[in-house]
């Protein structure tokens, strides 16, 4: 059987969107195994140190834009490669229902 | 196999992962009597059950031995009066808690307290997209109804909601409203599982096992939904064993990423372990994990 057709993954992620971790998927810490971890329904999921960064500065309130713009301040890196890291990485989380956008649940 | 080096079946060797996830079997009492319970055919007394304590002290050493998650299960959690002190150990232990429940015994004011204990994670059972299938399915008559309203409040309280569908020969052909149902009760995932054949299922297999046209079926909606739905529920997709060449690896090996403690405490590779001939499992009742 064929895989389904998937749309691009980063649609309709727009600067204003309000991207955030909902409730029953958390951030934490995996002192076992020394990673970082996103908790989420029967999920675990490993996170690099970019995947990390990025889901550090949810907070519920900053648009992806100014997220965009802050982690490309940070990280000094720029801001067109921080977008596409970011909207492919979001992306993927929300189709899997571990990050929400604001107004959109 | 040498202790102090695993192997597989071919020699090469093998780095064992730490588990993380652990199912809690806390009891294997429930109000329902579904035909493929996944519980043994001989089932742990009441009176042998370990105390909210004890399963305290099993969350704390799995949390040291690197479980991450945790799914509260049974026979059916509720049937615990202390399922709330349960649940509050099993957080302050530091892992995921997952209720795993058929939602019977749940009120309101249950609920309420659960979430305040700490439950991460709601999955609610369905035995068939109506009365007249769940109720004959789960042996309990008012358990739909039941359910529809607990999973009303489950809404309410704002957990978030996982449908598990448990599916064969009965009622597969109903898993497009079954995907539907999910939808509606704001679930962010189902799991579709076909039952597995052991234990009870495998006593009940000539009425539970799907046709090779019925799991073929089930994988077609099952991917026309996941295309269709991508972004509002998340389809996990336990296909039909015996319709395939080989046998799936169970558990994705052994003891590799989850454990199962049955409610007096024995610790289990998997559901049917004890159902192999010629093998011991100890107790961490006796042995702890550390």
């Amino acid at each position: 059987m064929n895989a389904p057709q998937q749309p691009p993954a980063t649609a309709d992620l727009d600067d204003a969107a309000i991207p955030y971790l909902p409730r029953g998927v958390r951030l934490q810490d995996d002192r076992v195994r020394g990673i970082r971890v996103l908790q989420a329904p029967e999920r675990a999921m490993q996170l690099d140190a970019v995947g990390d960064a990025i889901l550090s500065e949810l907070d519920g309130e900053t648009g992806l834009g100014a997220l965009i713009d802050r982690l490309a301040q940070k990280y000094d890196a720029p801001r067109d490669q921080i977008a596409e890291d970011v909207r492919g990485f979001l992306n993927g989380l929300i189709d899997r229902r571990m990050v929400f956008v604001r107004g959109r649940e | 196999m040498k202790q102090d080096r695993a192997e597989d079946i071919r020699g090469n060797p093998v780095t064992p992962g730490l588990p993380m996830a652990m199912l809690a079997e806390l009891t294997h009492r429930c109000p329902l009597a579904c035909p493929y319970c996944s519980n043994p055919v001989e089932l742990s007394r009441a009176s042998s059950e370990m105390t909210a304590d004890e399963w305290g002290s099993v969350f704390r050493q799995a949390a040291d031995l690197g479980i991450l998650q945790v799914h509260l299960s049974g026979g059916e959690p509720a049937s615990r009066r202390d399922l709330t002190e349960i649940v509050r150990h099993a957080r302050d232990a530091g892992l995921y808690v997952n209720l795993i429940t058929s939602g019977i015994g749940l009120t309101e004011a249950r609920l309420r307290e659960l979430d305040h204990a700490g439950v991460d994670h709601v999955q609610l059972s369905l035995q068939g997209i109506n009365a007249e299938m769940a109720d004959w399915i789960g042996g309990y008559k008012g358990g739909f109804d039941r359910k529809m309203q607990v999973a009303e409040w489950i809404g309410q309280i704002g957990f978030p909601l996982t449908v598990n569908a448990v599916v064969h020969r009965q009622n597969m052909d109903r898993l497009p409203e079954m995907i539907e149902m999910a939808v509606n009760l704001g679930a962010r995932r189902i799991e579709v599982a076909t039952v597995q054949f052991h234990g009870w299922a495998d006593l009940n297999r000539k009425t539970l096992m799907p046709t090779m046209a019925q799991a073929m079926q089930a994988r077609a909606v099952v991917n026309e939904a996941r295309a269709r739905l991508r972004g509002r529920l998340v389809i996990d997709y336990v296909p039909a064993d015996h319709h395939a060449k080989f046998p799936k690896s169970c558990m994705g090996g052994w003891g590799s990423t989850g454990l199962n403690v049955t409610p007096e405490g024995l610790v289990l590779p998997c559901h049917a372990a004890q159902t192999i001939p010629n093998l011991d499992f100890d107790n961490v009742r006796e042995v702890p994990w550390r």
